[in-house]
């Protein structure tokens, strides 16, 4: 039997153990987000490129990024780095892990975001003797940029929950201290209760954060044509 | 009155000095060859009025000039500089001294109305943003949206939003402002306003090409009107001639249609 009052008595009780969790997992998807969005930026520029050797480059990194399980990519990472002489402290090197495949992923979006913007406008930025340079930071950027935030809350949003994966090398994220409870008191099913239950309002909320977050900023600026 | 043949040139034939040359201009878009080899000269500050049917290379001939599209052969030169052969940062500089109007406007949507003006002096050519904007309000107001200076183009009326798309190209303080279609995407009644400045900038002495239908336009403004069908000037004249004594069969058929 699942006993309700020993989740809510967990809960109480372990509040701080949680907290601490919580406060490592929304740590990594912050610093994932923002670093991953910069990756991503530069590889979906450097995907456009003429220089082909670059594209080829991008382009393999985001299939294989892509076509890999995350937590492979984080053993690979957390475990690979250390041994070839980079010692990095464990959070560290799980941001990096994560940044890695956030921005594949991240790439994507942003292609897709620069791709969004309209061929006319790329017409009347060349016809105003723009360089291609100007072109991409005065007029494809800044609205391919709006057109892919949405995506990227959801990105964080998807972050937080896959950060989870990171229990497997001892990070102390939200996961990794509810198992660790878990695994001393034997109420498994109770105490990865709180975590879900945890895990839930925390996408829930920021989902609805973010959605407020879009609508301001589509009505404010009103810029839609 | 002139057919065009072979070399023969077509030249808008003011006392101007040359300001754009188009030799044997050919392009095609794969097996398609939209343009079969336009010969033209325009003077400095003709109105040239581009008429014809709709596929007949009219857009594909105004874009070449500003090498929005890359001929397939031939040269454009303007003020002495062939465009085709141009680098990188040559046909930018070229590009600055031509002004483009579209069809569907093309606003940058994410700037207000100021800064869609002002961006391509300040980023371009470096004028210091004061000055930049200055200039702008005074084009802004020539056309009576100075009260639009802070809107975004989403909060304008398509005849609006043409005339700031005018006034973005002016900025640039274009030698030939090229016009492809500009009244096309208007609502009937705001036509007259986008007309209006375009008279005013002709009668100020700008240089122009332009594509439209608007056939009482070409007949008040045009300096020399060029029927194309088919990829080639089939005709040019003047109003008068174009439009009262058309020579070509296919271009009286076309003005039967149209007027
Ligand atoms: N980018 C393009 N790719 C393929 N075909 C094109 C392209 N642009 C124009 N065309 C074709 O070239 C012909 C002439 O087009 P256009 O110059 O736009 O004619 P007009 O402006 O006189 O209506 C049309 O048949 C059109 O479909
Ligand atoms: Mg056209």
């Amino acid at each position: 039997m699942i006993d309700l009052a020993k989740v809510w008595e967990i809960f109480i009780t372990k509040f701080s153990v949680f907290m601490e969790g919580v406060g490592s997992t929304l740590e990594l998807a912050f610093f994932t987000v923002l670093l991953g969005s910069v990756l991503g930026l530069f590889v979906a520029i450097f995907r456009r490129t003429k220089f082909w050797p670059l594209r080829i480059i991008m382009n393999i990194y985001v299939a294989f990024i892509r076509g890999t399980p995350l937590l492979v990519q984080v053993l690979i990472i957390v475990y690979g780095l250390p041994q070839l002489g980079f010692r990095l402290p464990r959070m560290t090197l799980c941001v990096i892990a994560l940044v890695i495949n956030s921005g594949a992923y991240m790439a994507e979006l942003i292609r897709a975001g620069l791709q969004s913007v309209d061929q006319g406008q790329i017409e009347a930025a060349d016809s105003l003797g723009m360089s291609s340079t100007q072109k991409m930071f005065n007029v494809v950027l800044p609205q391919a940029i709006k057109v892919t935030l949405p995506a990227v809350g959801n990105e964080f949003v998807a972050i937080i929950k896959e950060s989870s994966v990171l229990y497997a090398v001892g990070v102390y994220e939200l996961t990794y201290q509810a198992y660790k409870l878990a695994s001393v008191n034997y109420r498994y099913i109770e105490t990865l209760l709180v975590a879900a239950l945890i895990y839930f309002v925390l996408t829930y909320v920021a989902t609805k954060l973010l959605g407020l977050l879009e609508r301001r900023m589509r009505r404010s600026d009103n810029a839609a044509g | 009155m002139t057919t065009q043949q072979a070399e023969n040139i077509i030249d808008s034939g003011s006392s101007g000095e040359l300001l754009i040359q188009i030799r044997d201009l050919h392009k095609s878009f794969g097996n398609l060859e939209v343009l079969k080899g336009i010969n033209l000269n325009v003077h400095k500050g003709d109105v040239l009025v581009l008429i014809g049917p709709s596929g007949s290379g009219k857009s594909t001939l105004l874009r070449s000039v500003n090498l929005l599209e890359k001929p397939t052969r031939g040269k454009v030169i303007f003020e002495n500089e062939d465009v085709t052969q141009a680098g990188k940062k040559e046909l930018y500089a070229l590009r600055q001294r031509m002004g483009m109007v579209f069809q569907q406007f093309n606003l940058f949507p994410h700037l207000r109305v100021k800064d869609n003006i002002t961006v391509s002096p300040r980023k371009v050519l470096k004028t210091p943003p004061e000055e930049a904007e200055k200039q702008a309000m005074e084009l802004l107001t020539r056309v009576g949206l100075q009260d639009k200076w802070d809107e975004f183009p989403s909060r304008l009326s398509g005849g609006q939003k043409q005339r700031v798309a005018i006034v973005r190209a002016l900025a640039m303080h274009p030698d030939v402002m090229l016009f492809d279609e500009p009244t096309s995407a208007l609502d009937p009644e705001m036509v007259g306003e986008v007309l209006d400045v375009m008279k005013r900038l002709a009668a100020d002495g700008m240089t122009m090409m332009v594509v439209t239908h608007e056939m009482r336009f070409a007949r008040q403004v045009a300096d020399y009107v060029l029927f194309l069908d088919d990829g080639i000037i089939m005709e040019a004249g003047t109003p008068e001639q174009i439009f009262d004594h058309p020579q070509q069969a296919r271009t009286q058929d076309f003005l039967n249609k149209v007027l």
